[in-house]
């Protein structure tokens, strides 16, 4: 395919490159140092990502290069990796090449990258854009009454490095369309999809059911389930894959409020192509955010209500309450509270302020409380401060009852719009953190990871990051996508350029 | 090492590079709003300025710039300025969008970007991001993050943009 996208390009830039535009962005990273107890400690590498695309009115060409070097063996590459040749006119839209394209609510396919960010799995030790995309076409006609959606593509399994080859790396045949109708705000359904490999072939359908009141309330409901010749097709007994997920979101004022429920069993298609609404509150706060439940797709259930009230001045409440439960062999229950406040003590300060309660008996942990506070505050002219808590507890029944603490300290300085050093100290006495695998002993005590981030935006177009110290690794949820982080070690330099 | 640089990929991309900037774009992409319905970029510009900002329901800094975006929509649109909140939260956090926008009294139009793409398509990686646009399409500001005076620099300049 990316021979004809070569002749295409060949084709259409000698008419248009007087007409056209040029835009594009790089992301380079320089990383010296290594994992934590890893040799060697002084290990020096570095990615790039550059992303160039080309438009002329409603036709669009984009290519991403992305290389790494490592002196790790094995782990460095130099890739051509995403291609896309896109057409738009009015309600049509036309993609061929690499594409991200949801049906539905995620439930049966979801393609997803997140800008910006670098993958990295321990097992490779190559750096990478974090992106499940898709290798196909995909075609879209969006009607203010009708819409339709085809797609086909094979789906990329992100969690294996470009040094794999890519046979291995896109193994899921993906191929399914949605279509619906629209009337007075009222939207009703249907997505059919088939997903092959080397190893099954299953086909879906799911049913879509969504709408508004304009401004008051808005409501969606997705029932997806596979087409199997010795099962019903509203069958939701244990042999069945299906999923069920529907909202409620209504706004009174300044109050605001929405409700989610969520059923899905056997809902893990391939390697993962599917990635249903999870019904669980993403933290931005370091000790929330490694904590966040991520749903067990085998067998997964719950709620999840949120409320918002803004007060008059611009003070913010957020209130959350989660429930989730999985059975596997036994029942296993995730059940979090959480509160959040934000306002302005004074016209030079803003004061965030939240508390926790969570229980989570898959990980074995009973009771986790967490608290913490964000402060910002204007010193003088375009100068501010910030000051970042977090204490988290849990109680942890494993093998035998622990009970550790999670810590994060942050301190930083900010010119606006473009300078931000911020001091960070996280601290932990878990034993799964503790224990340092390259000794026989089992280590207790308590492991700090410190360091120094420092951002400058040289200007609009170019950012330059440092950080130097120890960086904290575990679960990571951003943009909706849980993933795992490495802990680092050593000093990290980012250049994002944009043009 | 492990290489697959082809010199066809090589081709491809000096080619782009050949592609040389003569005119500005206008945005094209068509997002659907908090009441599902699809909105063009076309539709909703400003006469002079287009004021875009990506932020999410998760994003703490956007909490803070969204009020005072919302006041600065309601001094500059009698001006020709526009302004566009384009969420990019996923599937995940869809449901809260609503009821999030309309809690901060938030007055201009607000569209989903739930795959990234407009996102990823203008270069933007972190968020809030905010963008300014002319008339005729052609980015005028980046503006990445969100910190005590940014405000005041943002405004400054849409009034510099004004004035030209």
């Amino acid at each position: 395919m990316l021979k004809w996208f070569i002749i295409f390009l060949l084709l259409l830039f000698p008419a248009t490159s007087i007409y056209g535009q040029l835009t594009g962005n790089n992301l380079f990273e320089y990383q010296f140092g290594n994992l934590p107890y890893t040799d060697p400690s002084d290990l020096s590498s570095h990615y790039d990502q550059l992303n160039l695309g080309y438009r002329y009115k409603g036709l669009k060409a984009t290519v991403r290069y992305e290389h790494f070097l490592s002196q790790n063996e094995g782990s460095s590459y130099a890739n051509l990796s995403q291609f896309q040749v896109q057409y738009r006119k009015e309600k049509l839209e036309l993609k061929i090449g690499n594409f991200n394209e949801t049906l539905g609510n995620g439930l049966l396919v979801r393609g997803y990258e997140i800008p910006g960010s670098v993958f990295e799995e321990e097992a490779y030790r190559s750096r990478y854009g974090f992106y499940r995309d898709m290798l196909g076409f995909s075609a879209k006609y969006s009607g203010d009454i009708w819409y339709f959606q085809a797609l086909r593509g094979k789906s990329l399994v992100n969690t294996l490095p470009p040094t794999v080859p890519v046979e291995e790396r896109r193994i899921d045949l993906v191929e399914g369309m949605e279509t619906g109708v629209s009337l007075y705000y009222q939207t009703l359904g249907l997505i059919l999809m088939r997903n092959s490999n080397p190893f099954e072939k299953d086909y879906f359908y799911s049913l879509l059911f969504s709408g508004s009141l304009p401004g008051l309330l808005s409501y969606n409901f997705e029932y997806a389930h596979n087409l199997a010749e010795d099962l019903p097709v509203f069958a939701m007994d244990e042999m069945s894959r299906f999923g069920m997920y529907g909202s409620v979101s209504f706004n009174l004022g300044s109050f605001g409020m929405s409700f989610e429920y969520k059923n899905y069993h056997n809902l893990l298609i391939g390697t993962g192509i599917s990635d249903p609404p999870t019904t669980v509150r993403e933290h931005k706060y370091k000790v929330l955010n490694r904590s966040i439940h991520v749903p067990q797709l085998v067998d997964e259930s719950g709620i999840q209500l949120e409320g918002y009230y803004t007060f008059n001045n611009s003070e913010h409440l957020v209130v959350n309450y989660t429930r989730s439960l999985n059975e596997f062999f036994e029942e296993y229950l995730f059940s979090e509270v959480f509160v959040e406040y934000s306002f302005y003590p004074g016209h030079k300060s803003n004061l965030t302020i939240f508390a926790d309660y969570a229980s989570d008996e898959f990980k074995s942990e009973d009771t986790r409380y967490a608290t913490g506070t964000v402060w910002e505050y204007s010193v003088a002219g375009s100068w501010s401060t910030q000051l970042h808590l977090e204490y988290q507890f849990i109680e942890r029944e494993f093998a035998e009852r622990t009970t550790m603490h999670n810590g994060v300290v942050i301190l930083g300085l900010s010119k606006s719009p473009g300078l931000t050093v911020s001091m960070v100290w996280e601290l932990s006495n878990d034993p799964f953190l503790t224990d340092q695998p390259d000794t026989p002993d089992i280590e207790n005590g308590i492991r700090h990871w410190p360091g120094v981030e420092a951002s400058y935006r040289i200007n609009p177009t170019n950012t330059i990051s440092l950080f130097a110290g120890k960086r904290r690794g575990g679960p990571a949820c951003t943009s909706g996508i849980c993933y795992e982080v490495l802990d680092f070690e050593g000093v990290e330099i980012r250049l994002k350029t944009k043009f | 090492m492990h290489f697959v640089f082809e010199k066809k990929n090589v081709v491809a991309v000096v080619l782009l590079l050949l592609a040389a900037v003569l005119h500005a774009q206008e945005p094209v992409f068509r997002l659907r709003d908090l009441d599902n319905q699809w909105q063009e970029y076309a539709d909703l510009k400003g006469n002079k300025l287009t004021v875009v900002d990506f932020w999410a329901t998760w994003c703490q800094p956007c909490v803070r710039s969204i009020p005072l975006l919302n006041k600065m929509a309601a001094e500059y649109t009698d001006k020709g300025v526009s302004f566009i909140g384009v969420s990019i939260d996923g599937p995940r956090n869809q449901s809260k969008i609503l009821p999030f926008i309309h809690s901060m009294g938030v007055t201009y139009p607000v569209l989903r970007d739930v795959n990234s793409e407009l996102m990823s398509e203008l270069g933007v990686t972190a968020v809030p991001t905010l963008i300014v646009f002319g008339s005729d399409g052609e980015q005028l500001y980046f503006h990445e993050g969100f910190r005590p005076g940014d405000e005041a620099i943002i405004q400054k300049h849409i009034e510099k943009f004004l004035s030209d």
